[in-house]
């Protein structure tokens, strides 16, 4: 019952986090301070991704045990069956690897932009960069 | 001004409300739920990877670098390149070389400290790396774990002992493009051999598949002593091409942006 509880509320805590950082992206004017929230936002959305794998009865990575370089037995459909019901879902997992490689890559190549803009702008606020008008 | 507080405070009641339908919603749709099992996906996923008699078989116990590398390879080749250009508009972004490296002011206790971990780092990532295929974990998460180690060099000594220790741009850019061509050559070499040889093959095949195609990348050789090898086809490959593609393309983010913001003061 806490386990659930506690399961529930952590849930909750990553929905607000999420809703937080879209409400701070859109509305705060710095920014490094978007992109900071922008990092948040991903992570959030990547926990919330973990989470949709986990069910009570999963107590196994996906990584079927008793793999060496040098021995593994392979399994039979049996013992498959048994494991995929113990296992957590693999696919969230396969998402979120790809999705935080992109989203430092992203990360990177916007701070660069955002030290481009402070070089040569001198602010970083985005309601006092003015476009200049012929 | 006043009227302008007050929508944002209107706004951030809003986006909590987001956040907590968006939460309601998933509970309420057994999206993130406790009892509801595997989704259909996922058993598929578990049950062939590791199984031998299986046509989407990758013969490897790990399932989440099989699928990366095998049944979803192309989402990851492409995702490697989004990678690979982002370095590459860093890179024009920042006018790449130039710049001097500055000497160091920390204390002996830093120095000694990152003198220590160094290898550690280095050690721990090399492994998580070598046995992506077996334990969890692959050349993603070794090469973030891996560029750690030259991020702690360029906090304490400066970029000038990092480029003594071999981490040039020069040498960055030319592992870091040879690791993803070879990711690509990996990946074509059993369709080349498939159109030469006139059978069926995929691009980015890792295993033989009945029926499909009967050719493919060993699962484990047998060594001369006796005993196996395991290293499942590609995926023991293009784990070391992807840890060296990401920790040098990583590494030299930093050093770029250590150039372009002067580095420590």
């Amino acid at each position: 019952m806490i386990a659930e509880a506690l399961f529930y509320l952590i849930v909750f805590a990553v929905g607000v986090t999420i809703g937080v950082s879209i409400y701070g992206i859109i509305v705060r004017p710095h920014i490094v301070k978007k992109l900071v929230l922008l990092t948040i936002l991903t992570d959030a959305a990547n926990v919330m991704a973990v989470l949709f794998g986990y069910y009570l009865r999963a107590i196994s990575p996906p990584v079927y045990p008793g793999g060496s370089l040098e021995d593994f037995a392979f399994p039979s459909s049996a013992q498959l069956r048994e494991f995929s019901s113990i296992s957590v879902d693999p696919i969230p997992q396969v998402l979120i690897v790809t999705a935080i490689v992109i989203g430092l890559a992203e990360l990177i190549f916007l701070s660069l932009v955002a030290y481009n803009i402070g070089v040569n702008y001198k602010t970083l606020m985005i309601n006092k960069l003015e476009v200049e008008e012929e | 001004m006043r009227s302008r507080g007050a929508l944002e405070e209107l706004g951030l009641v809003l986006s909590i409300l987001l956040g907590v339908l968006l939460t309601y919603y998933l509970v309420r749709a057994d999206v993130v739920s406790l009892t509801y099992g595997n989704i259909p996906l996922a058993n598929l996923y578990l049950r062939a990877v590791p199984d031998p008699s299986s046509p989407f078989t990758s013969r490897s116990p790990e399932v989440v670098t099989s699928v990366i590398w095998d049944q979803r390879g192309y989402d990851t080749y492409f995702e490697t390149s989004v990678l690979f250009i982002a370095i590459i508009g860093v890179l024009y972004l920042a006018g790449y070389g130039g710049g001097q490296g500055n000497s160091s002011v920390s204390t002996v206790i830093p120095r000694v400290i990152a003198k220590i971990l160094f290898p550690v780092i280095v050690a721990v990532s090399v492994s998580v790396a070598l046995h992506g295929h077996l334990t969890p974990g692959g050349g993603f998460q070794g090469g973030s774990i891996f560029a750690v180690a030259p991020f702690l060099y360029l906090l304490v000594f400066g970029r000038r002992m990092l480029e003594g220790k071999g981490f040039r741009a020069n040498a960055l850019v030319f592992a870091r493009s040879l690791a993803v061509f070879l990711i690509t050559v990996v990946g074509s070499i059993v369709l080349v051999v498939g159109l030469l040889t006139g059978v069926p093959a995929f691009l980015f095949q890792n295993q033989p598949k009945p029926q499909l195609s009967p050719i493919g990348y060993p699962a484990y050789v047998v060594l001369p002593w006796g005993g196996i090898f395991l290293f499942s086809g590609t995926l023991m490959i293009l784990n070391v091409l992807e840890f060296t593609a990401v920790s040098t393309g990583f590494t030299l983010a930093l050093v770029i942006i250590d150039t372009v913001t002067g580095g420590r003061e």
